[in-house]
């Protein structure tokens, strides 16, 4: 009898905590993203501060998926089959290159890395800017044909928060081919 | 045989196992895949085209608070977002092929009547649907709002529906007047008896001439008058004011030397259907401002579009894919053929040959000085290295001794087009105390003249700054001075997401960010390696990075 009003007890305390979870869907990956995660839509991420006018309202390079996770802003592309952008070193490289100049002006936040994790190769480059946090990540899945290319912008403050949220996304993401 | 449980214990036992199931089915519940989130579901659209549009729309276009209330009213400012005040019709939607587009357009849904007002005529004369044009695998959306002129409609606002993007009344008066979804104006057009007339514009700059004089380009002369658009939204019978803008319609003057014909805004009439909001404030300054088009320029690159598609439908939106008239204040080709006397000559080839020779990760690089003014030839400057991949020094001179530095060619070994450093590198050198202390021929001798080579194993990059690009350039470059980083990142952010988004190779993706950034400021020219057969690279109408020869 006890047991059955334990049960019963929990289910109802799981169904009051129960809060809206998304679930990142699109061409060939699923990732569940974590509770209180809201999609955001073109005005408000123009809305944000910090953003560039010159990418304010531009579909040729905007990503297509832009959630809202506490404040740190996660947006995904399309997921690749190329070969270009599943050529991690050549992204390493590219992204490294572009990056030189943040050095050239002081700033030696930058850094990149490619590394095997979960049967998954990812690239991550991570740098602030005024106070500001950048993620730029790509995971491929283990046959090297996929790539999930995304970033992340946070306030500084959030790092460990943010890097603990890159790490849930690459732990828990699934390439459905 | 005794029971296990008593009945009462039964009882409990089954309620607690139905409670249980309950529990687990909100759960379940609550996990929402985003996909999904549309209370629409596309099942009930048969056409797959259709289907994937309105998936696509409705991830772009979403409302976050749902479909849009009568209770969202006088939203006016920057924060104005015309889609959320109106829902497509899907299951009007009519799908078909127009230019390069397939077409797929559909009346507003009634319960969300949206209503322009141009000038003093009322909204009611209007009529909105959505447009979305997929090119490839692009998709773009508009609104499209077609405004009969009283004499069209002669009172008859039904006779609005005959017109539609593909096929227009051959009587048509009015405007077709193109935004976004979110109410960003795109552009538009007026009719009268189903010709075009004028066309409207934005961002345009003219200079007021007291009202009357309109001097001619070549070969057609414009009239360019102030146009005010107010939306409103139909809440039952009254329609409620939302937000106002203007823009300016150009309209060809046939002979110049004729008095310009009187320009009148719409008469109020005609429709009906409930007046303004009370209270609501007048949407339109005094009409009838009369400018001119000052030496041939309108703005920056103002597209005229004076001539009907030709297969009886309105022009597209952004002027995209149909015959279009481009009167740019400096054509890139003719700039093109001026500056390769500089730029491509023999010294400057060789030159670039020999830099691209350099062995090693390094960039290498050299001066480009003339020995003199008035002469196409250059200083032997050497050819060094900061021994770094990702930078090489210029060194500026002006003088007769060392020679006049108008250009500078460096080598990218990574491959990449241009960097925003290199093209402030010439406006840097304009502020060079060696070239401004001596005078404004000199100074104009040196904008005329300025440009930056880049080299890489497959490609020649050639910047100039367009005669009327070194205020935006100056401003750029305030920018950039002001936050380096947030500056360079937003051009990281734009070249990779451009990389990512469109499958192209580093060269393409940094070109296409340096043009994305620099807009009309600068030329970009770019010829294969080792050739001078130059062309011009720049983002066309469907905003990507497209390379095209001049004539």
């Amino acid at each position: 009898m006890k047991k059955i009003f334990l049960i019963l007890i929990l289910s109802i305390i799981g169904g009051i905590a129960c809060k809206a979870q998304l679930i990142h869907t699109s061409e060939f990956v699923k990732l569940s993203l974590p509770n209180g995660t809201y999609k955001v839509n073109k005005q408000q991420i123009n809305a944000l501060p910090g953003e560039k006018p010159v990418t304010k309202m531009d579909e040729q390079i905007r990503p297509p998926y832009i959630y809202n996770i506490d404040n740190i802003i996660l947006s995904f592309h399309n997921v690749n089959q190329d070969s270009i952008n599943n050529n991690l070193l050549g992204n390493k490289i590219f992204l490294d290159g572009l990056a030189g100049t943040f050095k050239r002006h002081g700033n030696n936040s930058y850094t990149s890395i490619i590394k095997n994790l979960n049967s998954k190769q990812v690239l991550i480059a991570n740098y602030i800017i005024n106070s500001t946090g950048y993620y730029d990540f790509y995971i491929q899945n283990a046959a090297k044909t996929l790539t999930l290319a995304g970033k992340m912008k946070y306030p500084k403050a959030d790092a460990a928060k943010a890097e603990a949220l890159l790490n849930d996304i690459i732990n828990n993401i699934q390439f459905t081919k | 045989m005794k029971k296990r449980y008593p009945k009462s214990t039964g009882t409990i036992f089954k309620l607690c196992i139905v409670l249980l199931i309950a529990c687990v089915a909100v759960i379940y519940g609550c996990r929402k895949d985003i996909s999904k989130l549309d209370d629409n579901p596309t099942a009930t659209i048969t056409d797959p085209k259709i289907a994937k549009a309105k998936s696509w729309y409705e991830t772009n276009y979403s409302k976050p608070g749902g479909k849009p209330t009568t209770q969202n009213t006088n939203a006016v400012g920057d924060d104005f977002d015309l889609s959320q005040f109106f829902s497509p019709n899907w299951a009007a939607a009519k799908n078909y092929a127009r230019f390069n587009d397939d077409v797929i357009e559909m009346p507003m849904d009634a319960a969300s009547a949206i209503g322009l007002k141009v000038g003093s005529a009322s909204q009611s004369n209007s009529r909105s649907s959505v447009l979305i044009l997929k090119r490839g695998d692009t998709y773009k959306a508009y609104v499209m709002t077609i405004v009969g002129y009283p004499e069209y409609l002669n009172a008859d606002t039904s006779k609005l529906a005959n017109n539609s993007y593909g096929k227009h009344d051959a009587n048509f008066s009015g405007m077709v007047y193109y935004t976004t979804p979110q109410g960003e104006f795109v552009d538009g057009y007026t009719y009268k008896n189903g010709v075009i007339k004028g066309q409207l514009v934005d961002n345009y700059t003219a200079t007021t001439t007291g009202g009357q004089a309109v001097q001619s380009i070549t070969p057609n002369a414009y009239q360019a008058i102030q146009v005010c658009t107010a939306w409103y939204q139909k809440v039952g019978e009254v329609w409620v004011y939302l937000d106002t803008q203007c823009h300016t319609e150009v309209i060809e003057v046939p002979d110049p030397s004729t008095p310009l014909p009187p320009i009148t805004p719409p008469s109020s009439g005609g429709g009906g259907g409930g007046g303004d909001s009370p209270g609501s404030p007048d949407p339109c300054p005094p009409q009838g401002t009369v400018q001119s088009v000052k030496d041939g320029k309108v703005g920056n690159a103002l597209k005229v579009m004076l001539l009907n598609p030709g297969d009886g439908g309105f022009p597209p939106p952004g002027g995209g894919g149909a015959p279009c008239t481009i009167k740019p204040v400096e054509d890139p080709c003719d700039k093109l053929k001026k500056s390769k006397a500089k730029f491509a000559d023999s010294f400057n080839t060789q030159r670039n040959a020999a830099i691209l020779t350099q062995p090693g990760p390094h960039e290498f690089g050299s001066d480009l000085n003339l020995t003199s003014l008035t002469s196409n030839t250059y200083v032997n400057t050497p050819i060094t290295t900061d021994s770094r991949n990702d930078l090489w020094t210029p060194h500026f001179t002006w003088n007769s001794t060392d020679g006049y530095t108008v250009g500078s060619a460096h080598k990218h070994p990574g491959g990449n087009a241009p960097s925003p450093d290199d093209v402030f590198l010439i406006f840097q050198n304009l502020l060079n105390p060696a070239l401004t202390s001596t005078g404004a021929s000199n100074i104009n001798f040196y904008k005329q003249n300025a440009y930056a080579t880049v080299i890489t194993s497959t490609a020649t990059y050639v910047i100039t700054v367009n005669s009327t690009g070194w205020g935006q350039l100056g401003s750029l470059y305030a920018n950039f001075d002001n936050d380096p980083d947030g500056f360079d990142n937003n051009y990281l952010s734009i070249a990779r997401d451009y990389k990512i988004a469109n499958n192209v190779d580093d060269a393409t993706a940094t070109a296409y960010a340096l043009n994305k950034i620099f807009g009309d400021a600068i030329n970009m020219y770019k010829a294969p390696a080792g050739t001078t057969s130059y062309a011009i690279a720049g983002i066309d109408q469907d905003g990507k990075l497209v390379v095209v020869p001049c004539p």
